[in-house]
């Protein structure tokens, strides 16, 4: 099976997904947020970085200005019907 | 609400909701009925959801800051009437390419901390399956947040 591709906005958390070895650094964080690492290693999830603005779900985090707003909603494939 | 003024965009900019508790209480019942109503129009509208999101954290004691951000979302969907989804075929139609986003805040919600994350899986360009949620534990640093977010998705991804 083709590996889904998985947007990302943080460059750390790809090294860290792609690095199964536990440091100090990020002990902290707990183990069942560790599942990303093991579909990474079994080529189940390819992960990406995507600079913020083409990341698409900015549009689920924040409150944004209407100009961003109206580029990620046509970026979502939502259109006005009577301008198709 | 039928004629009232429409508004570009969902909720304000920049705009952070805590509890409020000083401010003016509001009709419960009425307010988690728009709220309820709202919910139901996310599933076919991927450009309120966040805005929803933050409303219905105060299903449990709206206040009037809390309904206005309500009308807000209202005026907004009585703009955008006619918008909705579009799954092309034909034209722009790629070789069946599924790409998964995902991204998290960073300290929105201002009475515990806590991070609101977002996803969304694009098939052939159009949105499928989206979600904003608020995550179930505080994070310490902003790559945490987005790690927990990118373990969320991985789930609804397989």
């Amino acid at each position: 099976m083709k590996p889904l591709t998985l947007k990302i906005g943080n460059k750390s958390v790809i090294s860290l997904a792609k690095n199964p070895i536990s440091h100090g650094r990020s002990k902290h964080i707990e183990t069942r947020f560790h599942f990303i690492r093991e579909h990474v290693t079994n080529g189940m999830i390819e992960l990406h970085y995507c600079p913020t603005e083409l990341q698409l779900a900015d549009d689920f985090t924040k409150a944004l200005k209407f100009d961003i707003f109206e580029f990620l909603r046509k970026k979502l494939d939502v259109f006005n019907i009577h301008q198709l | 609400m039928k004629s009232c003024n429409s508004v570009s965009n969902p909720s304000e900019t920049n705009s952070k909701q805590d509890e409020c508790s000083e401010e003016e209480k509001v009709d419960s019942t009425n307010f988690r009925q728009i709220v309820g109503s709202l919910r139901y129009l996310c599933n076919s509208r991927p450009d309120i959801c966040y805005s929803v999101n933050v409303i219905s954290k105060f299903m449990h004691d709206p206040k009037k800051p809390h309904l206005i951000a309500a009308k807000r979302i209202l005026r907004y969907v009585r703009g955008a009437m006619e918008y909705g989804l579009l799954f092309s075929y034909g034209s722009k139609s790629k070789k069946n390419e599924f790409i998964g986003y995902s991204d998290s805040d960073w300290c929105r919600d201002l009475t515990n901390r806590r991070n609101t994350s977002g996803y969304v899986f694009m098939f052939n360009d159009a949105a499928i399956s989206w979600c904003t949620k608020k995550q179930p534990i505080t994070a310490l640093s902003s790559c945490e947040a987005e790690l927990i977010k990118g373990t969320f998705a991985t789930c609804q991804a397989l």
